[in-house]
């Protein structure tokens, strides 16, 4: 039987209700209210059928068909790419700086050795005599040590008379040993032990660090093109 | 003039049978899991930005706008229902085309009664039933497009798609009350919209 109630919930409430909202179900007055009133009964009761028939409304066709799988080069290369990849330019440009560098100054360096270098004739009568007179230079007589401060000579190629640690200086100052102080070959464990100490530690050839820095710029550079052209993204 | 508007599948769709075996692979970078799940559910994705929007063409961009979001997050999925984590990405995607079309020159929502969604007559076991259905859903969708913007979204995503009101706040950038009124005010005008066709209710 209908019921007459003058004041009625508030609509939205029993959209809540109809909802089956937590908080206004747990609402004892309201439910007895709907649960007497007709006018009440029959909002729950649209509102229900209504959120019933929503959640049935089925799906749609796409108006056109849809690409499924985005493309991976444009959409995932640039999230993809990391730290590393963004290196390559920097990397590239300091290594073309430093090979520029390394290049023009071992070149200069090259130009005006020869006027404070010994002539690389002597340097080659020692490796000949060197060659004639011990197998193992360095180590059995001064005579033999001398020579063996051009030893990068065969090695090299005899371009680069002190990359193997000996100095043109060294050179000299072993022949001074060996021409002034004959009793040189008398005491070897002195002479052999200072003039090895020469050998470590005396300054190289003034090209070294240009060619440090030149072998620097090209390992940049080829890092740089391997980041840039050959390094694939991640994949996954 | 408007687009024609879309065909409905019929149904819901359901869950892949091994949804989450193919999830799991999807997340591993197998493009082709990804794609049969998308592939699933594209329907579904359609429908809801058909229904945020109301224009077939835009929805169908931001459904493909969806779909490359869904690619790039997959990975960081966290579990929980599939289906529920593409349509929030495919809200949020509708809500990023409707705010790129205010901002151009504003394109009037279609007229309910043209271009009505057709059903598809699909083995239907009482044709009766179904057409009666079918009419009840072709008018749903329309009251739904008569409802302001913000009410419509809400009752869209929580009673069309099942979205809670923590959900529904989360897609729509809105307060849980703001989404709570919205809900309840959108479920009382339907109501009223769907006042003539109460009979086909009753089925």
């Amino acid at each position: 039987m209908t019921m007459q109630h003058p004041v009625h919930p508030d609509d939205e409430r029993l959209a809540a209700l109809a909802g089956d909202d937590s908080e206004v179900a747990a609402d004892a007055a309201l439910r007895a209210h709907v649960d007497a009133c007709d006018r009440c009964t029959d909002v729950v009761r649209d509102l229900a059928s209504l959120r019933s028939a929503l959640s049935e409304l089925p799906d749609l066709v796409p108006s056109r068909p849809l690409q499924l799988l985005p493309p991976v080069p444009e959409a995932k290369a640039p999230a993809r790419s990391g730290w590393l990849r963004r290196l390559a330019a920097p990397a590239m440009a300091a290594g073309f700086v430093l090979v520029v560098v390394g290049a023009v100054g071992s070149s200069g360096l090259s130009v005006g050795q020869p006027a404070s270098a010994e002539a690389p004739g002597e340097l080659t009568g020692d490796v000949e005599r060197e060659d004639s007179t011990s197998p193992v230079p360095g180590v059995v007589a001064p005579t033999t040590r001398s020579a063996s401060g051009a030893s990068g000579g065969p090695l090299l190629g005899g371009e680069s008379s002190g990359l193997d640690g000996a100095s043109p200086r060294a050179n000299r100052s072993s022949d001074q040993e060996t021409a002034s102080s004959p009793s040189a070959e008398a005491a070897p464990p002195a002479n052999g032990g200072e003039s090895e100490g020469d050998g470590l530690f005396a300054p190289t050839d003034p090209r070294l660090p240009w060619l440090v820095v030149l072998a620097l710029g090209v390992g940049l550079l080829l890092a740089g093109i391997y980041l840039r052209f050959v390094q694939q993204p991640r994949a996954g | 003039m408007p687009a024609t508007d879309p065909s409905s599948s019929g149904t819901r769709t359901a869950p892949l049978p091994d949804e989450p075996a193919v999830v799991a692979r999807a997340m591993a970078g197998d493009r082709t899991a990804f794609t049969q799940l998308i592939e699933h559910y594209q329907s579904a994705c359609y429908g809801l930005a058909w229904r945020l929007i109301g224009d077939a063409d835009q929805a169908a961009d931001a459904t493909q706008d969806a779909f490359v979001h869904a690619y790039d997050a997959i990975g960081g999925f966290r579990g929980g229902v599939f289906r529920s984590w593409l349509l929030r990405i495919t809200a949020n995607a509708s809500y990023d085309i409707v705010r790129r079309a205010q901002r151009r020159p504003t394109t009037e929502l279609p007229d309910p009664d043209e271009g009505e969604a057709e059903l598809r007559d699909e083995a239907a076991p009482n044709p009766i039933v179904e057409a009666t259905r079918a009419e009840l859903y072709r008018h749903l969708d329309a009251a739904l497009r008569l409802l302001p913007p913000e009410q419509r979204s809400a009752v869209v995503l929580c009673d069309v798609y099942g979205m809670d009101y923590g959900e529904v706040a989360e897609a729509t950038a809105s307060a849980l009350g703001t989404v709570k009124s919205r809900i309840h005010r959108g479920r009382l005008r339907l109501r009223e919209l769907m006042a003539e066709h109460r009979e086909l209710f009753e089925r």
